[in-house]
């Protein structure tokens, strides 16, 4: 049933979304086109049929802009009502994009250049894109493409892309050559963030600035450095515990490391990206040596020339560097046209990229076509970057692409109508054409909002729609036309038309009577519209192989819905963002151009895909120095998290292909929104863990610290650790894995100079179950580590430790190292009144006054640190204004500088803040002697500062505006103070090595000790550890001291004990042999040895059994050997006789004698070495000789 | 063997295996020796013994034993063994079963009351086998190695300490081939301390003989013996080497293939241990003649050393 009436069109909008999600204002419940309207329209038709060949292939927009400048009056709009957008260059030169042929683009560009424009860059559109070198302007122009008036009739050619800046009026000459295949303004895309709301801003950063608390050691409390995260029940089969500690990189981390349970995965697995090349395309990477400095990014390859501009990039750098640290990066703009981003997507991959992803999209991508061929000759190139998506992923890359913010129906933020063409009657002023009913009757879509481009797409091939479909915006009482796009589709354009988004408008989408109906897109994009349907994703993030990652919030949604869940990991309870683009994509051409449903471009044709594929995180934290601070929204966000979770699935099963870990990646996700895959999430919300098992990962147990606790040991009993003291250390473990730990053990280390652990430094906490907690504090569990601090420690030294920590599970992880970072010192709290300051001398002393000026405001809301020293910034007020002023002096001049972390709170202290100073405070010169300040308003500030030696320390508090602070209560904390300028002194171990002898039980004691001593003279404890007595070997022991501080130190030193006391043998001067016989049996020598350092004369005497002596003298050298045969000796030839021998002085000899039979052969003798003193009666039956024989084998 | 200027009257006690002793009383002249034939005793044929010798005199005995006979060889072996006093504690360091060699331990006990025995077996690879005996009063006890219950014994390298609550006498003898009949054998009597210096005064390396050396040292302690051994030669400066022995471990030293310079020479050696653990050390050798490998062989405790 047609609604349009003879002389007026009314166009009624329906009304049927939330009035939370739209802009305050009031819709027309009426709105007709009047004769004037339909004149316009008629006007602007009358134009398009009067267009010459040249401006045929100009964009009607950049027709309209021609027309404004040279002072006609444009067809189709109304004289000043019209919001154009064209991006010029700072000469005033438009920006457009120049379609021709790859033949005729090197003639073109220098053409371009004659004609007083520039060329910006040529990109050829082939599948293996090449930039095209650039002709000089005085160079010689190439003969004219053969393919120009004919172009068309050479469909083989291939197409090239020229960005270009001209001036407007040159437009038609440059359209004129026939190379020439249409030229359009030159757009950019919009990236996918959104930015924060203002409700968002505050519940977001609430919860941020809570997980810092957490995040970090505990040390602001009055007895202790502590560090006690959060422990969060969740559910999945791997997830049973979880703490934020150590999670992301840098100083700032994003959220969604926690909730997708990355931080986790990491652990689990053992992953962290590495090996695996991550590129990134969006805006730019400003800020990228800033986060990177401290410790946001690691090294990023930026492709040459392709930096970009904006920020935006570096956020999405920092989120993957937070769940993939170990990925390599890299980074192209996608910016600079279609054809740019296209060739950038290439070089990425070029560049080795495993996984590319994007946040950015054109206005112009086609809804409808799988690509772009390389011979199309489109006036859009609408599916250029589509193509390029498609190539890399057929080259084994993995494309993410961000769904887009540009709403959905659920949600009730839709901005897209899709469906067919539905006649909704001619113009009854006879201009021949038809507009187009949105569904009962509704001839124009009212527009709530947009500050955008609005599109019109409709199901024709790119390069070759004959159908040809206006579109106009009209004011809401459709007495003008804000803006109309009216090219020309004839059969060789793209089917495309767009205008600038305006919002409180109409659109109204026109056909030719010659045009056939066609399933239409129409896009507000981020504006929304009054009716829509599903169906957002479009472009390359709907390509085959891409996958459009939806947004879902970690904390507080941008607008409305439910909060996200962190600290704790993602649900099923969470819910996608209320911007995030819906699906599904309805697709009706192949990249060339073939239809997937020939004759059929309706709604009942063309393929219908799912996307988007899945959802990742939003509202997270970033540096923030790519755009303002505050949550980073959008599906911008979300992508990379997807990304970086991808990079650790291929990364922990090395050779899985890209269809495998899209499968692992839908296959466990967490299903949101409604059951099964949906339009607005996909499968649902992607998390790490559960990807890698679905990937065939396998768990090992995760051992982290629950809680610790550092406190002095005993010190001075305050609760502080400062130099000089003994402390100690409890820290509790537990196993965030659903599997069981045993055999844990933990070693405590640092590379402190100024902290020394003592030893053992192990601790056994023996077995870990799943999500349960085993204590450091000693009782039924592990005990604390002791240790101690230099005397010389800088007073706000925060020591690094480094637990080492061993565990045996099914998994292959089987250690891991985790850094506690523990501060020391004193903690100082002020409760004052501005005009009012309390001191408390020695501590600090106090003083009020007036001061001159205010001290500029930090932008960033970043304060300064010892790290970070904020230069004096000057003043922006010179008011004077009220301080209190406190000194506290600095100990010493220690070598090394001293940190102070300062805070200034106070549910009043808003319009106050807090500077510091040394050595003195000058209130009429801020400059002099400035250290730092909070630079910002809120309720809680901090800051930290530096003295280097040069105190003492003086902290303002002031107001900010003059008279505004007097009376107001405020908190200071400065933690990391000296305390007690009078230290103790850490005693020293010394230590020695000692050999001792065993004593009847086997066993000796031993003191290593070598002197132990303290440098105050304190008494000394002193203990060996094992404590002794030590057993036969060798015994490394330790020996520690420690003084009434518990200041200890320790040293180690080796106890030998000797087995058994060996009581020499009496030196010997007489040896004697019983047997001896030679003659014709036997052969008989004595042998002798002398083991001593001179020449000895030995005396031989033989006994013979007639009792008769024989004496022979030999001298034998120093350390050598003798052989004396007896047959030679004469009177000895044939005898029996004993042996005695003897040397010269007594001295030792070594002495046998052996016998051999029969004499010549030899075949057999006996050996027996000589007795070394004669045997003597005794006085009663004393034994002196025994010996046994074996006389047969019986 | 008397060294004295004047006569000594000895009484020798033969103890027998599971019989009553025999004793003789000889006299020896001044500045002489006496031979003693044990077969002269009719009570002592076909008997297993052990001997006392008391005398009035400083004297020294010894004992050579000679067995075997062919028609080209009047004694195919035999070996002599000196003595030394009664005492609790006897170590071996050689000792040897299997296929070649049978190894006896022979304890006498000439107290009036049982002496128990408990024999400690050092094995090459560290293991410590220990068995408890008893030898009878007046008595001799024969162990064949290869008959204990171990079976770690039956073809087995070891040392071996031989503890008793009484002071007995101990000897260790080796015969071989272990397929009898014995043609060759050795005897030593054992050390009674652990010392951590030692001599010996004969070695011999090849030659015409082929002779082979070996040392033999046992750590019975709980730690190993840093050892040292310097060869002492007819001609040339001593050799040194240094050696491990790991605790409760009986060591070889094969003198020919770990000392090539004392290739065909005759030597002699200290043995020091360096870090104080005490060990016993013994020299074995061995010789071919006739054709027959290892006709010949000799065994010696080696003397300690100040």
């Amino acid at each position: 049933m047609q609604k349009m009436r003879v002389g007026a069109i009314a166009l009624a909008a329906a009304v049927s979304v939330a009035a939370w999600a739209r802009p305050v204002v009031a819709q027309p419940s009426r709105f007709t086109l009047g004769p004037a309207a339909l004149e316009l329209i008629a006007a602007s038709q009358r134009e398009k049929a009067a267009r010459t060949p040249a401006e045929r292939k100009i964009d009607s927009q950049l027709l309209q802009e021609m027309a404004r400048r040279e002072g006609r009056t444009s067809a189709g709009r109304l004289a000043g009502a019209d919001e154009i957008t064209l991006a010029q260059d700072a000469a005033g030169r438009l920006i457009v994009d120049i379609m021709t042929t790859e033949a005729g683009a090197a003639a073109l560009q220098a053409d371009v250049a004659r004609r007083g424009g520039e060329v910006l860059s040529a990109i050829a559109s082939a599948a293996s894109a090449s930039r095209i070198s650039p002709v000089s302007p005085g160079s010689p122009a190439s003969p004219r493409s053969p393919a120009s008036a004919g172009a068309r009739a050479s469909a083989a050619a291939r197409s090239a892309t020229l960005r270009a800046s001209v001036s407007l009026d040159r437009l038609r000459d440059i359209a004129a050559r026939p190379d020439v295949i249409f030229i359009a303004p030159g757009r950019e895309p919009k990236t996918h963030r959104r930015a924060t709301s203002a409700i968002s801003a505050t519940s977001a950063t609430s919860a941020a600035s809570a997980t810092s608390n957490t995040a970090t050691t505990g040390s602001a409390t009055a007895t202790a450095a502590t560090g006690a995260p959060a422990r969060l029940a969740h559910g999945g089969p791997t997830t049973d515990a979880f703490s934020p500690i150590n999670t992301g990189q840098g100083s700032k981390t994003t959220e969604g490391d926690a909730t997708h349970l990355a931080y986790l995965a990491r652990l689990l697995y053992g992953v962290d990206g590495t090996g695996i090349k991550i590129g990134v395309l969006s805006d730019g990477v400003n800020g990228l040596s800033s986060s990177q400095s401290r410790g946001d990014l690691g090294p990023v390859t930026v492709l040459p020339g392709q930096g970009g501009h904006g920020g935006e990039g570096t956020a999405l750098l920092e989120i993957i560097h937070d769940l993939a640290p170990g990925a390599q990066l890299y980074f192209a703009t996608a910016f600079g046209g279609t054809a740019q981003y296209g060739q950038n997507i290439r070089d990425l991959r070029a560049a080795g990229c495993d996984i590319i992803i994007d946040d950015a999209s054109y206005f112009e991508e086609s809804a409808f076509q799988d690509g772009q061929s390389a011979h199309a000759w489109t006036t859009s190139n609408g599916g250029l970057v589509t193509q390029a998506v498609n190539h890399v992923t057929a080259s084994g890359a993995i494309y993410f692409s961000s769904a887009g913010n540009d709403g959905n129906v659920a949600y009730g933020t839709g901005a897209v109508w899709e469906g067919d063409f539905l006649d909704g009657g001619a113009d009854p002023g006879g201009t021949p054409g038809h507009f187009h009913d949105f569904g009962g009757g509704w001839l124009g879509n009212y527009v709530w909002d947009s500050d955008e481009r609005l599109t019109l797409k409709w199901a024709d091939p790119l390069g070759g729609s004959a159908n040809d479909y206006d579109l106009f915006l009209f004011n809401a009482d459709a007495t003008a036309i804000l803006s109309s796009s009216t090219n020309i589709q004839d059969g060789t354009q793209d089917p495309y038309e767009s205008v600038s988004g305006r919002s409180d408008a109409y659109l109204v989408i026109w056909k030719s009577n010659d045009a056939a109906p066609r399933f239409l897109n129409l896009s507000a994009h981020r504006g929304r519209l009054n009716i829509v349907t599903n169906g957002q994703i479009h472009g390359h993030a709907a390509a085959a192989q891409a996958i459009a990652v939806a947004a879902t919030p970690v904390a507080a949604p941008r607008d409305t819905g439910t909060p996200g869940p962190y600290p704790n990991p993602f649900t099923t309870a969470n819910t996608v963002e209320s911007f995030t683009s819906d699906g599904p994509r309805r697709m009706f051409f192949q990249a060339d151009g073939t239809p997937y449903t020939p004759g059929n471009f309706s709604s009942t044709g063309g393929i219908v895909r799912q996307t988007p594929v899945i959802t990742a995180a939003d509202g997270v934290s970033v540096t923030g120095f790519s755009f303002i601070t505050g949550p980073f929204y959008g599906t911008s966000a979300a992508v990379p998290h997807a990304a970086a979770i991808a990079a650790l699935v291929m990364q922990s099963r090395p050779g899985i292909t890209p269809a495998e870990v899209r499968a692992a990646l839908i296959a466990s996700a967490i299903d949101i929104e409604a059951p099964g895959v949906d339009v607005n999430s996909g499968a649902g919300i992607v998390m790490a863990p559960a990807a890698i098992a679905a990937a065939g990962g396998v768990p090992s147990a995760v051992i982290e610290v629950d809680s610790f606790t550092a406190t002095d040991n005993p010190g001075d009993g305050d609760g502080f650790i400062v130099g000089g003291e003994g402390a100690a250390l409890a820290v509790a473990l537990t196993n965030l894995a659903s599997i069981t730990a045993t055999n844990v053990t933990a070693t405590l280390s640092t590379s402190s100079p100024y902290v020394k652990v003592m030893e053992p430094a192990m601790r056994s906490y023996g077995t870990i179950a799943a999500g349960a907690v085993v204590n450091g504090s000693g009782a039924n569990g592990a005990t604390p580590w002791a240790f101690t601090v230099a005397s010389d420690a800088p007073c706000g030294l925060t020591i690094d430790f480094v637990l080492t920590v061993s565990f045996t599970s099914s998994g292959p992880i089987t250690s891991r190292v985790i850094h506690l970072a523990v501060p020391i010192g004193t903690t100082i709290d002020i409760n004052g009144t501005l005009g009012s300051p309390v001191s408390s001398a020695p501590s600090f002393t106090a003083t009020t006054g007036i001061q001159t000026g205010r001290i500029a405001g930090i932008s960033f809301g970043d304060s300064p640190t010892c790290a970070r020293p904020r230069s004096y910034p000057g003043i922006d007020s010179t008011a004077s204004l009220h301080f209190d002023a406190y000194t506290f002096p600095v100990c010493g001049a220690p070598a090394v500088s001293s940190c102070t972390p300062i805070t200034l709170d106070g549910v009043n202290v808003v319009p106050m803040r807090a500077a510091a100073f040394a050595p003195a405070f000058n209130p009429a010169s801020l400059e002099e002697n400035y250290l730092g300040d909070s630079g910002t308003s809120a309720i809680r500030q901090n800051f930290s500062v530096d003295t280097h030696s040069n105190g003492p320390l003086v902290v303002t508090v002031y107001e900010a505006v003059a008279n505004v602070g007097v009376g107001t209560s405020y908190h200071l904390r400065l933690t990391g103070m000296c305390g007690s300028c009078v230290r103790n002194g850490v005693p020293t171990a010394t230590a020695r090595n000692m050999t001792v002898q065993a004593d009847a039980s086997g066993m000796a004691a031993a003191s290593i000790d070598n002197g132990s001593s303290d440098p105050d003279g304190d008494p000394l404890t002193i203990t060996q550890s094992p404590a002794g007595p030590y057993p036969v070997g060798v015994t490394t022991v330790l020996l520690t001291v420690t003084d009434p501080k518990g200041a200890t130190s320790q040293a180690t030193a080796a106890v030998t004990v000797l087995p058994i006391v060996i009581t020499p043998p009496a030196p010997t001067a007489i040896y004697l042999l019983g047997e001896g016989a030679t003659g014709g049996f036997f052969d008989e020598d004595v042998l002798i040895a002398n083991p001593n350092p001179l020449a000895l004369v030995v005396t031989l005497t033989f006994f013979k059994e007639d009792g008769t002596t024989v004496t022979e003298t030999r001298t034998i050298d120093r350390e050598s050997h003798l052989r004396i045969a007896v047959d030679d000796v004469q009177g000895l030839e044939a005898t029996a006789a004993s042996v005695q021998v003897s040397a010269a002085g007594g001295y030792p000899l070594i002495v046998e004698r052996s016998m051999f039979w029969d004499e010549g052969r030899h075949y057999a003798g006996h050996t027996a070495p000589a007795v070394s003193a004669p045997a003597m009666p005794g006085s009663s039956r004393k034994v002196r000789k025994a010996s046994s024989i074996r006389m047969s084998s019986s | 063997v008397n060294a004295n200027p004047e006569p000594a009257s000895v009484t020798m006690t033969f103890l027998r295996e599971g019989q009553t002793p025999i004793e003789r009383t000889l006299t020896v002249g001044a500045h002489s020796r006496l031979t003693v034939y044990a077969a002269d005793v009719p009570e002592l044929a076909n008997q297993s013994f052990a001997i006392q010798v008391e005398a009035t005199q400083a004297v020294v005995a010894e004992r050579s034993m000679y067995f075997g006979s062919t028609p080209t060889q009047a004694w195919t072996g035999g070996h002599a063994s000196g003595g030394s006093s009664l005492a609790r504690q006897w170590s071996f360091a050689e000792g040897a079963t299997g296929s070649f060699f049978d190894t006896f331990l022979l304890l006498g006990n000439p107290q009036a009351s049982d002496a128990r025995v408990e024999v400690t077996y050092l094995l090459d690879n560290g293991d410590v086998i220990v068995t408890p005996k008893v030898v009878p009063a007046q008595g001799r006890l024969t162990i064949d190695v290869a008959r204990e219950t171990d079976t770690r014994l039956r073809n087995a390298a070891f040392s071996t300490q031989v503890t008793s609550d009484v002071p007995i006498a101990a000897e260790r003898s080796m015969y071989w081939p272990a397929t009898q009949p014995w043609r060759e054998a050795h005897n030593s009597a054992g050390v009674t301390e652990l010392a951590t210096s030692w001599g010996v005064a004969e070695g011999r390396a090849g030659g015409d003989h082929n002779f082979h050396t070996y040392l033999l040292l046992g750590n019975p302690q709980s730690m190993a013996a840093n050892v040292t051994v310097t060869y002492l030669r007819s001609n040339g400066d001593p050799i040194v080497k240094s050696y491990v022995v790991p605790a409760t471990t009986r060591y070889t030293i094969d003198v020919n293939g770990d000392v090539q310079e004392l290739a065909d020479s005759l030597f002699g050696a200290r043995i020091d241990v360096t870090n104080g653990v005490g060990i016993m050390v013994e020299r074995s050798m061995y010789w071919d003649a006739n054709g027959i490998f290892w006709s010949g062989g000799t065994n010696a405790t080696a003397a300690r050393l100040p």
